[in-house]
This record gives structure tokens, C-alpha cells and sequence, in this order.
């Protein structure tokens, strides 16, 4: 009995190594393509959800260290950020996002862009287009955003 | 099947994926990793000071994102020759209020920026705050993307 506990115990320690490795192969042959789109999914999911203040969603789609600074140069964490967005401090008014640059390091994605949403902010609205640096993570299978930051372009 | 025989099975699993066990075994500690980087942003800076292109090819990878202050979108080539002109100079440099988010290869530093710069004859004294990513490529700590923003200022 004892050593058929111990030749269960190997064969599950084998067969998550074996999982490991499948798994790192099948990063491998998902293509830069499929991971944009992937993103971009990601991203709109994201910004429906601050819309609808659909924090289950947003709770799943930021990672726990999240750092996310805003175009005051507020840093805020992900508690700061979702009860900004809970408690209506933060609105999306409309969300407008294009100019994209990705570049891709395996489960590491940092997107690039500029944004035209019109958002309220503490009762003031902006409508300045500004640049923003996003990176997301793949943890677990899904894809969460770790950290943020936008800035206001000076010229437009 | 004996647990003899499993054993060997696991044995010859694990000769046929050494990496993954070594990896594994590997991983270094928070603290080291942010030591890296920080060495890492040491040299950045010293060679930011002194506009030595050589170290600044080597931190900066080949697809960094920067986004500056201005919020204007800068590739890697575009950055060097600031740096190499002059139109891009640091009177001063302090930064510091660091915090760090590890995940595996890929580092998340965020911080202030108080340095005084001058951008095409432009003199910036305005605090920032800034996000830097890290990513170990071949070994060495590069910076994938980098994004300022000024910190609004009460009036």
C-alpha cells in the first residue's frame, strides 16, 4: 500500500513536468498575430467593463501589483484604481484608442498608443488626446494588465 | 508497475528536460533582481550623463517604446541621437522612490524623476513620474519600455 502511494505520488510529479513542458511549447506556437488580437480583446473587455463598473471583470483583468499612473502623474494601485472607477471619480464619457505599436517577449506584451476617450476625472473632463504605455501579462492563461501610464501630447 | 521501474521513468524525464529542472533551481531572489536592475539604471544613468552611446545601445533594446514627457511616441535610434546631438541633456539627475513588480524575466520600476533637463535648448524642471519595464534578453537586464509623465503641480 505504502509503495503504491509513493509510485502515485512519482507519477504526478512526473506527469506535471511533462505539463510544464507542453505548456512552454504551447506559448511557442501561438503568433505574434494571435497574441494583438488577443490584447486588443483583452484591452476592449477592459474598457467595457470601467464603463458598465463591472469590477469582477476589471478584478480579473488587472493583475494584484498593478500600477497604474495617470496623466497627472498620480500613481495609484489596483484598489486605488477600481474604487476610482467604482465610485465614479473616474468616467469613460467615450473611448477612443488607435495608433498601436506592440512588441512581444514571449508572455510579456508592452502595447503602445494614443487615446481620444473623453474621460471625467473628479468631476472635470478631459478631452486632451495623450500617449499611453500598457503592459500586460500572461498569468494563469489570461492575459492582465500590470502596469499603465499615460501622458497628454503637448501638440495636439 | 514497481516503484523502481517508475523511478527510472523519472529519470530519464528528467535527462531529457535538464532545463526545465535547472531553470527551476535557478530563480534568483527578489532582492538580487531588483539589485540588477538597479545596477542596471545606474549605468543607464552615468552613461545618459555622458552621452556614451555604447552603454546606452546595450541597455536600451532594439524595440524599446519610450514615450517622453511631451507625450511623444520615440524609437530606440530616435532617442540615441538626443542623446548624441545634445538636444537631450541632464543639468542634474535625481531619481528615486523606487517601486518594484517582478514577474519572472520581466520587471515593472516605477519612480520619480526630479532631474533638470534640457530638451532642444528647453530647460524641464518639472517632477515626473515615471514606468520602466525590464526584460532579460540573453542574460542582461534591457529596457523594453519607458514612460514619463509630468506630476501635476498644485497651484
Amino acid at each position: 500500500m505504502g509503495e503504491l502511494r509513493v509510485a502515485v505520488l512519482i507519477a504526478i510529479m512526473a506527469l506535471g513536468v511533462i505539463c510544464s513542458a507542453t505548456a512552454q511549447d504551447a506559448v511557442k506556437h501561438e503568433s505574434d498575430a494571435d497574441i494583438q488580437k488577443a490584447i486588443l480583446a483583452v484591452d476592449n473587455e477592459r474598457y467595457e467593463a470601467m464603463q458598465k463598473k463591472d469590477m469582477a471583470a476589471l478584478d480579473r483583468l488587472h493583475a494584484d501589483g498593478l500600477v497604474f499612473i495617470n496623466t497627472k502623474g498620480r500613481m495609484l494601485n489596483k484598489a486605488e484604481y477600481m474604487e476610482e472607477i467604482r465610485s465614479g471619480s473616474l468616467k469613460f464619457l467615450s473611448v477612443e484608442t488607435d495608433d498601436y505599436t506592440f512588441c512581444i517577449y514571449g508572455e510579456t506584451v508592452i502595447m503602445s498608443g494614443r487615446a481620444k476617450s473623453v474621460v471625467e476625472y473628479y468631476g472635470v473632463v478631459n478631452k486632451r488626446p495623450r500617449r499611453f504605455t500598457s503592459v500586460f501579462i500572461k498569468m494563469q492563461g489570461q492575459w492582465r494588465l500590470v502596469a499603465h501610464q499615460a501622458t497628454l501630447i503637448a501638440d495636439e | 508497475m514497481s516503484v523502481g521501474r517508475l523511478l527510472r521513468v523519472i529519470v530519464l524525464i528528467a535527462l531529457v528536460c535538464p532545463g526545465d529542472v535547472k531553470a527551476q533551481n535557478d530563480v534568483p531572489s527578489e532582492e538580487s533582481v531588483q539589485q540588477e536592475v538597479l545596477k542596471t539604471e545606474a549605468a543607464r544613468d552615468e552613461a545618459m550623463q555622458k552621452a556614451d552611446m555604447a552603454v546606452l545601445n546595450h541597455i536600451y533594446a532594439d524595440n524599446v517604446v519610450i514615450v517622453n514627457t511631451r507625450g511623444v511616441h520615440l524609437t530606440k535610434a530616435q532617442r540615441l541621437a538626443d542623446f548624441q546631438s545634445g538636444d537631450l541633456k541632464f543639468l542634474s539627475f535625481d531619481q528615486g522612490d523606487y517601486s518594484f513588480h517582478i514577474y519572472g524575466g520581466t520587471v515593472i520600476l516605477n519612480g520619480r524623476a526630479n532631474s533638470v533637463v534640457q530638451f532642444h535648448g528647453k530647460v524641464n524642471r518639472v517632477p515626473r513620474k515615471f514606468t520602466l519595464t525590464y526584460i532579460k534578453l540573453n542574460g542582461a537586464w534591457r529596457l523594453v519600455a519607458q514612460n514619463e509623465t509630468l506630476i501635476d503641480q498644485p497651484r
